[in-house]
């Protein structure tokens, strides 16, 4: 039984150490950019009177405690959520379906959220909701949140319908980027038909944003993301058994139907809620689970769940700092930077691995 | 050695749910398989040698009749508890995922552990155990993909064997490999079978190596197992001759291979060494001859060999010759009039 233990030395703690070494300095960098982020904006602060407020020491300035407490917490700490939300969503769906391209948004649950935002914005009668919008800023209005996740749920519960008689998983893939064209092209029609000023808030929330949420908001959104989170850690060893295809994950006992049953379910909690408060938010849910995979030389869904979530977290606090402009009064879409940052990161992955299927 | 691994009763295999709406592929098949035995079912392609297998694993439903496995019938087992009975080899592409064979061996123990899947510590020893019986603790670190055909498919029989299964199917785990890998992986089944007690079931187009390693071989024609039993049997019986035979195709009994030609040129007579006369014998039926020893024909050839120098001495009715090769002896024989 010597050569026993050897054997396991050689192929199992060593690699662990370092793999939780890795994540916790994605942990750290977290912070840093945390505490970055807060400082940033129109009002400058300086990182080590951020970390005094959130210390509940007192500070010079009292107007910064307020801006932080008020608005940039809420807002980086939406930016934390919608971050990992996305990238543990990605990963369950490139998993799922064994395609390295696979997103949150395939399965059509962001398109059905925009049509449900598409059809309270662009509505003839929408004072009420214009009124909202204008009041608490775009992606602010319980209505909008309220609008895409039952866009969202309405997709996700077809989406759930036609899983249960679908036998492989590839066709539902095609189901639901199809669904998902529906929905696009509907909203489309309905802009056809509507006036400018209409279709302009309905563009700007398509921009994304994360300073609209809340606190209020905040709380709900961020016990969804939890409880979509846990779920998807719970879902660890089905996603491994998948790894080996739909095949011999059945001849390994596990239920193909109730798994993926359980995986639209959480991907749409996730991708679906993050839709809701903070608008589409591209190139995440891809990108991250690349990176993932690829700093960490795995695929064992016990590792690269929390480390998709803390790099999500992470790529989204850099995205936002990006965003801000830093130096400057204004501030870019959101959803513009997600695209701009992410797609260089995936290239870079593909040609560091040589291709996908290696790195995948 | 006598107890029953498997049952099968009046199973009728297909795709689709029901009887009356499915296509039948075969059936109804009645068979058992005791454990300790390594099958080797045979049958040409489409017969539904695969569907059988993938029926047998629970993967595909059955149109009717019934499996057992250790007197359990497959369909009123929990799918995870058949796991624990029931492990495959599959034909299927593993396609993306960057594993280490050692993490793909890992995920064997999937029926055995926790709802988090953390290896215990028996776990692991049925892991080691499974990496040394297969041979390829020096593969444990490399990422699946940098792996050959052979190396993989020795990875998927070890990831098989960590199961822990009294049963192992494999679709055609020879596919694609050549010769001494072929020999590697029915030797490493042969020896399992033997030493783990275990039922090894594997479906095969390697008549030759089917008939060597096989304790039985299930003949499957024509939509059903149409003959089972000890492989020389089924070639003194002439049932493995007939079954597989075509025109152009004939199966000898003397040597347990197929021929590709069959005799259209004369007979010939060999004289001479046995390793001469095999080797000889060989080119000469390729070219259509028939092949005579120790006999009178119209032509003679006498195999003479120093050390490693053969040579042919060919002695026709018109013509004669010395010859250094087999070559130059069918050079010389295809054109008589050089």
């Amino acid at each position: 039984m010597a050569s026993d233990q050897n054997l396991f030395k050689a192929h199992q703690p060593a690699k662990g150490r370092s793999k939780i070494a890795l994540i916790s300095i994605s942990v750290l960098i977290c912070l840093v950019l945390l505490s970055l982020d807060l400082g940033l904006g129109s009002v400058h602060i300086p990182p080590w009177e951020v970390l005094k407020v959130l210390a509940g020491q007192e500070v010079e300035n009292k107007l910064w405690h307020k801006i932080i407490f008020m608005i940039r917490l809420p807002k980086a700490l939406s930016a934390i959520l919608a971050g990992s939300a996305l990238a543990v969503a990605g990963l369950q769906m490139q998993t799922l379906f064994r395609n390295p391209l696979a997103g949150p948004s395939v399965l059509g649950i962001t398109a059905g959220a925009s049509l449900g935002v598409a059809l309270v914005m662009l509505s003839g009668g929408g004072a009420a909701s214009i009124y909202a919008i204008r009041q608490l800023g775009v992606g602010g209005s319980w209505l909008i949140v309220l609008a895409s996740g039952l866009g969202a749920g309405l997709v996700m519960s077809l989406i759930l319908l036609i899983s249960v008689r679908l036998k492989d998983n590839i066709s539902l893939l095609i189901v639901g980027i199809m669904i998902g064209n529906i929905s696009i092209s509907i909203v489309s029609i309905w802009q056809y038909f509507s006036e400018p000023e209409q279709i302009q808030d309905y563009l700007m929330w398509t921009f994304g944003s994360l300073g609209g949420v809340t606190s209020s908001q905040l709380s709900i959104f961020s016990i969804v993301v939890l409880v979509g989170l846990l779920m998807a850690f719970g879902s660890s060893k089905s996603l491994n058994t998948l790894l080996l295809g739909e095949n011999y994950a059945r001849s390994l006992g596990l239920n193909i139907r109730l798994t993926r049953f359980f995986l639209i379910l959480t991907t749409s909690m996730l991708a679906g809620s993050v839709t809701g408060f903070c608008g589409p938010i591209a190139f995440i849910g891809i990108a991250v689970p690349h990176i993932a995979r690829s700093v960490l030389g795995t695929s064992d869904h016990r590792v690269l769940i929390p480390a998709s979530l803390v790099m999500g977290a992470m790529l989204m606090l850099a995205c936002d700092i990006i965003a801000q402009l830093p130096g400057s009064q204004m501030s870019l879409p959101i959803n513009a930077i997600t695209a701009l940052i992410g797609s260089p990161i995936v290239v870079w992955v593909i040609v560091k691995n040589r291709n996908l299927r290696t790195a995948f | 050695m006598d107890q029953v691994a498997l049952q099968i009763s009046q199973l009728e295999i297909g795709y689709g749910q029901k009887r009356q709406s499915g296509v039948k592929v075969a059936g109804p098949i009645d068979i058992a398989i005791q454990a300790g035995e390594l099958i080797c079912l045979l049958g040409p392609n489409g017969v539904g040698k695969s569907t059988l297998l993938r029926t047998m694993a629970g993967i595909q439903p059955s149109l009717g009749g019934s499996i057992h496995i250790l007197s359990q019938n497959i369909s009123e087992i929990h799918k995870r508890k058949l796991a624990r009975h029931l492990s495959v080899v599959l034909t299927d592409s593993l396609g993306y995922g960057n594993l280490t064979a050692f993490e793909l061996v890992s995920l064997g123990r999937i029926p055995h552990t926790g709802w988090f899947g953390n290896l215990g510590s028996e776990d692991r020893n049925k892991i080691q155990w499974a990496v040394e019986s297969t041979g390829i603790s020096h593969l444990c670190q490399k990422s699946i993909h940098a792996l050959s055909d052979g190396e993989r498919q020795k990875v998927m029989i070890a990831r098989a064997l960590a199961q822990d299964t009294p049963v192992i199917l494999l679709d055609e785990p020879t596919a694609h490999l050549d010769l001494p890998n072929r020999i590697d992986i029915v030797r490493l089944l042969r020896k399992l079978a033997r030493e783990t007690e275990k039922a090894i079931i594997m479906s095969t187009h390697e008549l030759d190596l089917a008939l060597q390693a096989a304790d039985k071989i299930w003949l499957m024609t024509s939509e059903n197992i149409t003959y089972s039993g000890t492989p020389e049997d089924l070639v003194l019986n002439d049932t493995f001759g007939g079954a597989f035979t075509r025109e152009g195709i004939t199966f000898d009994k003397t040597h347990g291979i197929f021929k590709v030609v069959e005799p259209h040129c004369a007979e010939i007579n060999l004289n001479g060494d046995e390793v001469g006369i095999f080797w000889t014998k060989r080119a000469l039926e390729r070219q259509g001859y028939t092949v005579l020893c120790q006999s009178t024909a119209n032509e003679n050839i006498a195999i003479a060999s120093e050390g490693l120098q053969w040579s042919w001495r060919y002695q026709g009715r018109e013509r004669h010759g010395t010859f250094a090769s087999i070559q130059a002896l069918i050079d010389f024989l295809k054109h008589p009039k050089l």
